[in-house]
């Protein structure tokens, strides 16, 4: 079942295409990965599905029922995690959890009980009653997912979550989006940082200039991108006699020497490593061999040409 | 309860603490008219009652306590913008706008807090006028209505300026100077020819000051009881008429 779904939307900031033609399924229970570089469309399709924006044509649905802004039935039920920290830094972590759980309609023991396991959640039940300004960055960025989250979503948006905070209360993080979603909560997850995105979504989109160019989990996308093969060897005697010998063998592409290592790159299913080892029997002996596969940053570099971290041409 | 009227109420009530805890502002709001009224109000401890400035002021420091407070009435309601624009003009907005609560109740909870901090710091200043400094400020009901039309027209007349031009420089530019050029054409800053029957107006009825100033300056018995009723009248309705305004423009603004 599809608890959100974009059909052929357009959204247009004057003559800016945000969202061009983009077809999107979010199925219940997954964590989806949405990448892009700067300008692809991402927060505009985050904010399209979350009912912030309206769109020029094309369909958004949420739970089945189309979204639009001022669809309060629908904003009930879901939730928005912000790139940027928006707490409260003049309320407490508890009044914050206090008053974004109210404006969802909880009330009482129930606001009382949910705010006692949204903090225990976040690792922040020691500091319920603080100012989030004494808190470090990783703190903070806790309870902003926190402030999402009181009011028990069925799907929530996580946009960038873990933007300049400690590999520690990255992980944790990361601990807790797959806790929520064996909890049930679909998830929508957009990320700089590649390995997350890789670590922890069923099935990754990829966007840019407004469209989606690619979308399946991590190893169909790779597989889409697997022309070459890599290895890397290290010999005791790297002659040019063992480059030329390696460069004759069939399917081979490049074969680049760096001291005792070599890098061999070959076309997809040549099978070449065991004739990579036997040509380099009696080169003072092979000393390790790497295979390298290709990873989700290999497929978005070659799918947009850009680099996702820098968000520039690579 | 209605789901709206809670997420009012919620909002009225976190805005208000929100405003009570940033203490530089709350210092400043309460502190700079505790210091300023008793040094105007000796400096110009020559003025005496009768003179046209004094309005029908008892004396010279019935008359700064007066106009000093109102004064600040309208500055406050800059203040109040400033949460306006966290609510509305930061990346917090997008968070707001997520939550099932429509940007009307939040504009309206918000100003709605203002409000009443801004009465809340009148009153204080008033208590604070009475026993240091005794003045008398008559019937208590009439201080109350006046400052509180006062500083509704204020946080009103700030929420229409931040929707108006979105833009927080230029709505703070002209939320100072609705206030200082209220004070100043009211005769506060400095005497105006008030032998002029224009400037007689303005003094006593041409601007949201000098209706709060006039309604004030009746309920101590400086002027005709019909003053304070024509003055706090006068106010609530302009009050009414930026608030249709503030209805029109948020229907486009706010949507």
């Amino acid at each position: 079942m599809n608890i959100a779904a974009m059909d052929d939307v357009v959204k247009r900031y004057g003559s800016l295409i945000a969202l061009d033609h983009v077809d999107l399924e979010i199925e219940e229970g997954e964590i989806l990965g949405l990448l892009g570089p700067n300008g692809a469309g991402k927060t505009t399709a985050i904010r399209a599905l979350a009912g912030l924006v309206a769109v020029d044509s094309g369909s958004v649905e949420l739970f089945g029922k189309p979204q639009h802004p001022g669809v309060m039935d629908l904003k009930r039920r879901m939730g928005l995690v912000t790139q940027e920290i928006t707490v409260f830094e003049d309320l407490s972590a508890r009044e914050n959890l206090e008053f974004f759980g109210g404006l969802y309609g909880l009330k009482g023991e129930g606001l009382k009980r949910r705010i006692a396991e949204t903090l225990e959640f976040v690792g922040l039940t020691e500091h319920a009653d603080k100012r989030p300004k004494k808190y470090s960055g990783g703190m903070k960025r806790r309870l902003n997912i926190a402030c999402a989250l009181t009011h028990s979503p069925e799907f929530l948006i996580m946009d960038e979550p873990t933007v300049g905070i400690d590999p520690q209360s990255r992980n944790r993080i990361l601990e807790s989006t797959l806790a929520l979603r064996d909890k049930g909560t679909t998830v929508l997850y957009t990320s700089h940082y590649m390995e997350e995105v890789a670590a922890i979504a069923t099935r990754v989109v990829i966007m840019d200039q407004g469209h989606v160019i690619a979308q399946g989990t991590v190893d169909e996308l790779v597989e889409r991108i697997q022309y070459e093969e890599r290895v890397r060897l290290e010999v005791g005697d790297p002659t040019q006699a063992l480059l030329e010998r390696l460069k004759a063998i069939p399917g081979v592409k490049q074969v680049a020497r760096d001291g005792q290592t070599l890098s061999i790159v070959s076309a997809t299913g040549s099978d070449n490593l065991d004739r990579i080892l036997q040509a380099a029997q009696g080169s003072g002996g092979v000393r390790s061999v790497q295979a390298e596969k290709s990873t989700l940053e290999d497929v978005f570099l070659t799918l947009t040409g850009k680099s996702l971290r820098d968000g520039g041409e690579s | 309860m209605t789901g709206s009227i809670r997420n009012f109420q919620l909002i009225v009530r976190f805005s208000a603490l929100r405003m009570l805890r940033d203490l530089p502002t709350l210092i400043a709001l309460l502190c700079l008219p505790i210091l300023i009224i008793p040094i105007v109000g000796a400096v110009f401890s020559k003025i005496l009652e009768g003179n046209p400035f004094l309005s029908g002021a008892r004396d010279s420091m019935s008359f700064f306590a007066v106009g000093i407070i109102v004064m600040f009435q309208l500055f406050d309601g800059s203040y109040t913008m400033n949460y306006i624009k966290d609510a509305f003009l930061t990346d917090r907005k997008w968070r707001l706008a997520t939550a099932p609560c429509g940007p009307w109740c939040l504009a309206m909870g918000i100003t709605v807090a203002g409000w009443l901090a801004s009465m809340l710091q009148g009153l204080i200043l008033v208590l604070f006028t009475r026993v240091i400094l005794g003045v008398h400020w008559g019937n208590l009901g009439v201080v109350v209505a006046a400052l509180a039309a006062a500083a509704l027209l204020s946080q009103l007349a700030n929420l229409a300026l931040i929707l108006l031009v979105r833009n927080h420089s230029l709505a703070a530019s002209a939320s100072w100077l609705f206030a200082y050029g209220s004070c100043m054409l009211g005769g506060l800053i400095f005497p105006l020819p008030t032998g002029l029957p224009f400037w007689r107006f303005m003094v006593d009825y041409g601007t949201p000051y000098s209706l709060a100033k006039t309604a004030l300056i009746a309920a101590e018995g400086g002027r005709a009881r019909a003053d304070a009723a024509l003055g706090i009248g006068a106010l609530f309705a302009l009050a009414a008429l930026v608030a249709a305004f503030v209805a029109l423009l948020g229907r486009r603004k706010l949507a």
